[in-house]
């Protein structure tokens, strides 16, 4: 295809719109950003989402779950040593008990 | 530090400081005239590279790294553009009216069109950009902008139209 010969007006854009330098220190510029892109991103996430919205849904269901699940089993461990420590409570104090009715009957005889 | 990231070899026989050293002075300026801020176009163009580093074992050969720059600084631009106002950073009335009517050939007339092109629509002045400073032809414009044809041509009638006319109220160009 032919395209006309460009008139003065294109001829001073090409002027105007000519390629520039970067300002100096471009290329240490560039090698400051790799240089710091890789530890940056390791150091951002501890942990790492699932990618896809589904898995991150299943992730973040399954983390409830524990946790809550968790949370019951931790209160019903609470329950079951409280009870143990009544019950240990009880029997001491019942062996006194005992001890001390010897005792008196001891002396009342 | 800098010099060893930047010569380490990627699983490619391309030279990535080579690439940059050819080719900064095209990704700079596509950011620099579409953004109209050298600080902002310098970060924009150094992203540019820094993607490049990425995907360098995807690059097949310099032509293919000179388009893939090319048409990364585009889009990064637009983008950019787009995040920091949605609309072009220098108002048309901004443009300061020069006391003296410059002519062709001047200086002055450089900064004008420059700072009237960053007045231009979004598309409109990416079309300019790369139709006077990467010298591309429609064709190849409409391929790197994935826009049709016909659209890079009006785009291109319209914005010459339009700097003729606001060239003319300043009497530059009348011979």
């Amino acid at each position: 295809m032919q395209y006309p010969e460009p008139d003065w007006l294109e001829q001073e854009l090409k002027s105007a719109l000519a390629r520039k330098d970067p300002p100096g220190g471009f290329a240490d510029g560039v090698g400051r950003k790799l240089a710091g892109s890789g530890p940056k991103r390791a150091r951002g996430k501890v942990i790492e989402w699932p990618v896809r919205p589904a898995r991150r849904w299943i992730a973040a269901a399954a983390a409830v779950v524990l946790a809550v699940g968790g949370a019951a089993g931790y209160r019903r461990y609470q329950g079951e040593m409280a009870k143990r420590q009544m019950m240990q409570a009880f029997f001491i104090a019942g062996s006194k008990l005992n001890h001390v009715q010897t005792h008196v009957l001891e002396v009342s005889q | 530090m800098t010099a060893t990231v930047l010569e380490r070899p990627e699983q490619t026989d391309l030279d990535f400081a080579g690439l940059m050293k050819q080719h900064q002075a095209m990704v700079f300026s596509v950011a620099y005239h579409y953004l109209h801020n050298r600080d902002v176009a310098q970060e924009v163009a150094q992203d540019v590279f820094l993607s490049l580093h990425r995907n360098l074992a995807s690059i097949e050969s310099p032509a293919h790294a000179a388009f893939w720059l090319r048409k990364v600084a585009v889009q990064r631009a637009i983008d950019e553009g787009r995040r920091r106002m949605r609309r072009p950073q220098v108002a048309l009335d901004d443009v300061a009216e020069p006391a003296v009517a410059a002519a062709p050939g001047d200086p002055l007339l450089g900064e004008t069109l420059r700072k009237l092109i960053a007045t231009l629509a979004e598309t409109p002045r990416m079309v300019m950009i790369l139709r006077y400073q990467e010298d591309l032809d429609p064709m190849e414009i409409s391929e790197m902008m994935e826009i049709p044809l016909a659209t890079v041509k009006s785009h291109l009638q319209r914005s010459l139209a339009l700097l003729r006319e606001k060239l003319a109220r300043r009497h530059v160009g009348e011979r």
